[in-house]
């Protein structure tokens, strides 16, 4: 037993040692890659339709739909900002804690809480373009049971973004173009 | 940071103790503290400011929140009445930046951005060399798709500007005559990020003087290669009072600036920093841009043409 505790320790120290100096910014965060694109193409619809306002609504509407609620807006600049806190147990992480706990008589948190984010960016095409662009992000921070930030990522997955606009384009009785 | 530590700590004294060690004498953040206090604030400002030739605010508001979210941001923000606009990258780490966008004169905007990592504000200039890069380029490719706005609405907006901005560098390295041949659009002075001028600092230096003149060369990679773009040929004209227009092929323009000896300039957003050699009879000016991922190197072609020379 003592041995699997020293084990631990170590892995422990070592991932101290690491998360200590992972504290710079990343040289290539600010830079546009080409999965940023695949992002943006992703994220955006096109929709044929020059009212701006009238997608941001219906966007809004969605957004509560989906369980958000707004936090910020500005309609001058086609900006909604919504967020929601849930949950954010997961068993398998649970289970893994309560063994880690009998194994090695460590307590290891789990994640307990999250909160998720979105902004939704309307914009025109262009001065006489008939089209509008919309674009959607989600972000997440978790919680663990100790309270400690254990998470800070952003929610790409495809479905998410399908969905959202499956939504939408419903909503406002239009077809989402993709990029 | 992430694990509990707390109740394990009465096991894990000395390897907490050796953590803590490792962390403090690894990271140096002691030493990253005297830096930034040898940062002036006037550097620090000119690093997170650039001045862009438009006056058309909400477009400016707009593009910088679509550069925002094509690098990851979540917007948390944006007050029309106020031009500002904030927003948070989380990607392992936190990332908060606000921009505000203000009139400089009747012709120009001044997008100043300001950066918090975690929980210290970023005062290192390449991140947001990175975002005025982006942005400056979301600002020019927005000039050209007003321009040909009449062909077509379909290929205007996110979808031309997505391709640009990575083919863009292909696109960037045939050359400014490639660019010409093809009907492009050669670079206007409009919505081209130009470094601040710190005014004061140039005037009565004497060694502007001797740098004046047409400049040709390259700008390559260097040892700390980190970008994708930024090689290729490169001419440059600086005049007697230290006003710069150079091509490479993406047009810069703004006042070289004399720094301990050195001359400091911005060659497509980033700031290069020069030193005037005399090699084989000939003028050359060579350095590179702050962390070596960049290398310039130029000789002279002739000399500005001055009425009272010879």
């Amino acid at each position: 037993m003592p041995r699997t505790r020293k084990a631990v320790a170590s892995l422990l120290t070592l991932l101290m040692a690491v998360l200590g100096c992972a504290r710079k910014l990343p040289q290539e965060a600010l830079q546009l890659t080409p999965e940023s694109l695949r992002l943006r193409q992703l994220q955006t619809r096109r929709f044929e339709s020059k009212d701006e306002k009238a997608l941001l609504a219906a966007g809004a509407a969605v957004l509560q739909d989906l369980g958000f609620t707004l936090d910020q807006s500005e309609t001058g600049l086609g900006v909604i900002v919504a967020s929601k806190d849930r949950s954010a147990v997961e068993t398998a992480q649970v289970m893994g804690s309560i063994f880690l706990a009998l194994v090695a008589g460590v307590s290891v948190p789990w994640d307990e809480k999250q909160k998720i984010r979105s902004s939704l960016i309307t914009r025109p095409a262009g001065p006489d373009s008939n089209n509008t662009f919309v674009r959607v992000t989600f972000q997440r921070i978790v919680w663990n049971t100790q309270g400690q930030v254990s998470k800070t990522e952003p929610l790409d997955e495809p479905q998410f973004y399908q969905e959202f606009f499956e939504r939408l384009s419903k909503a406002v009785f239009l077809h989402a173009h993709e990029l | 940071m992430l694990m509990n530590c707390s109740s394990s700590i009465q096991t894990l004294k000395l390897p907490v103790l050796l953590a803590v060690t490792i962390v403090l004498a690894g990271c140096g953040t002691s030493r990253k503290e005297l830096l930034a206090t040898s940062q002036s604030q006037l550097q620090l400002r000119s690093i997170q400011t650039r001045s862009f030739d438009t006056t058309d605010r909400e477009k400016a508001l707009r593009t910088i929140i679509a550069t925002m979210q094509d690098l990851g941001f979540v917007i948390d923000n944006a007050n029309q009445t106020l031009g500002s606009v904030s927003g948070t990258k989380l990607d392992n780490f936190q990332l908060r930046m606000t921009a505000t966008v203000r009139p400089k004169g009747t012709t120009q905007l001044l997008v100043r951005a300001n950066m918090q990592f975690n929980l210290s504000e970023v005062d290192d200039p390449e991140p947001y060399q990175q975002f005025f890069a982006a942005l400056g380029r979301a600002m020019f490719l927005e000039a050209h798709m007003e321009e040909g706005s009449g062909e077509g609405t379909e290929a205007g907006g996110p979808k031309g500007a997505s391709a640009s901005a990575t083919e863009g560098v292909a696109k960037q390295s045939k050359g400014a005559t490639a660019e010409k041949a093809s009907g492009i659009v050669e670079p206007k002075p409009l919505a081209i990020p130009q470094e601040v001028a710190v005014s004061g600092a140039i005037t009565g230096v004497p060694d502007l003087k001797s740098i004046a003149g047409t400049w040709s060369g390259r700008i390559e990679f260097g040892p700390k290669r980190r970008a994708t773009t930024g090689d290729g040929p490169l001419t440059m004209t600086i005049k007697e009072d230290g006003t710069y227009d150079a091509v490479s092929p993406n047009r810069s323009k703004g006042n070289v600036q004399v720094v301990s000896g050195k001359y400091q300039l911005m060659l497509g957003g980033e700031i290069f920093t020069l030193a005037l050699e005399h090699r084989a009879g000939k003028r050359i000016l060579k350095g590179s841009n702050y962390d070596s991922s960049l290398l310039c190197e130029l000789t002279q072609e002739k000399e500005f043409e001055k009425p009272g020379t010879k």
